[in-house]
């Protein structure tokens, strides 16, 4: 029998388990095109991100990727699960960048909860704790960071966001 | 390792001399020169370049339906965008002569950008370290500074706060 179906994305506090680990779908492919736009549009003035004969001179093989790019693609795949529902994004701690990226790699991003707890002033969110890992494709790390993100409480939301 | 003034046939130097691991002291502040406005499409835009699905950044039907959960109903920045701009309205005085980004801590939001705001940076340098590392950052002769990097928008109110570290060349010896 056909159905209609109406899927909805992303986790509600209430979702979360301490100690959960999530291994996010998708990776992505960065190309060279794009990460010298991506610093050129965001006015990096680093040469080394969009100069290859400077970054030659510098022992790489190619233009690294802006680390910026490479940090916020990492997020980005981490998005669906961790915080598709969130209210806020609060900050970052402890991001390292461990290895450059070169054009042509292929990131990937894995999470682990690390706490759990509801706001103290607004009973409708809570506040998830992760840390998230970003791999390339020989599964290495090239960075890590921790975030804190303000996530709604299905129980406060879920009504009010029916159509 | 070639020298820098090698890299261009005409020796031209291709990065600023004025921002070199020597010439940063701790406490310098500097008010970076240049403001960014956001554009309306282009920060949902680099939020889809980078696969970031959270709709409160590009669904303007849903902010509309709950503007309780979502700052008025307005669509916010995605953060990472927001810093992305902030490292770059800061790069030419603090890591154009950078080799590498080593880290970011204590990085906190304070306050949401909307399209339309315009943001601007300013860096303190808070210290300077040799640096004992090698492998897949080694390079020329380098140290580390470590910056508190405020954005802020244009009303002067603090957007972002972080503290970074950067491999900063040292300045070339010349022959």
């Amino acid at each position: 029998m056909p159905e209609r179906k109406a899927p909805t994305r992303g986790r509600y506090y209430e979702d979360f388990e301490l100690g959960a680990r999530f291994a996010h779908h998708w990776g992505r492919t960065i190309t060279e095109g794009e990460a010298q736009l991506f610093s050129t549009w965001t006015m990096n003035a680093n040469p080394l991100y969009f100069n290859r004969v400077y970054a030659r001179s510098l022992g790489h093989p190619a233009c690294p990727v802006n680390p910026l790019l490479s940090m916020n693609v990492v997020f980005g795949l981490s998005v669906e699960d961790l915080s598709e529902q969130a209210i806020a994004h609060l900050g970052y701690w402890k991001l390292r960048f461990l290895e450059p990226v070169y054009p042509g790699d292929t990131l990937f991003s894995d999470s682990e909860l690390l706490d759990l707890r509801p706001s103290e002033s607004k009973p409708d969110r809570g506040i998830v704790h992760v840390r998230t890992r970003g791999t390339n494709q020989d599964g290495k790390t090239v960075l890590e960071y921790e975030r804190k993100i303000l996530v709604k409480r299905r129980a406060a939301h879920a009504a009010r966001e029916a159509p | 390792m070639i020298s820098e003034r090698q890299i261009d046939p005409a020796g031209r130097q291709l990065t600023r001399s004025d921002n070199y691991f020597e010439d940063f002291e701790p406490g310098d502040v500097i008010v970076h020169p240049r403001g960014r406005t956001l554009g309306e499409s282009e920060h949902m835009m680099l939020t889809n370049l980078v696969l970031n699905t959270a709709q409160l950044h590009f669904n303007q039907a849903m902010c509309d339906g709950d503007p309780k959960s979502y700052f008025g109903g307005r669509r916010v920045v995605y953060g990472g965008i927001v810093l992305a701009f902030v490292c770059g309205l800061a790069s030419e005085e603090t890591s154009e002569n950078a080799i590498a980004e080593l880290s970011m801590d204590e990085g906190r939001h304070k306050a949401p950008v909307f399209a339309g705001d315009t943001l601007f940076a300013e860096s303190t340098v808070l210290e300077k370290r040799e640096w004992e590392g090698d492998g897949p950052l080694a390079g020329p002769p380098s140290g580390v500074v470590k910056f508190r990097l405020v954005g802020k928008n244009q009303r002067g109110e603090v957007v972002l706060e972080i503290d970074r570290e950067l491999l900063v060349k040292r300045r070339p010896v010349e022959r």
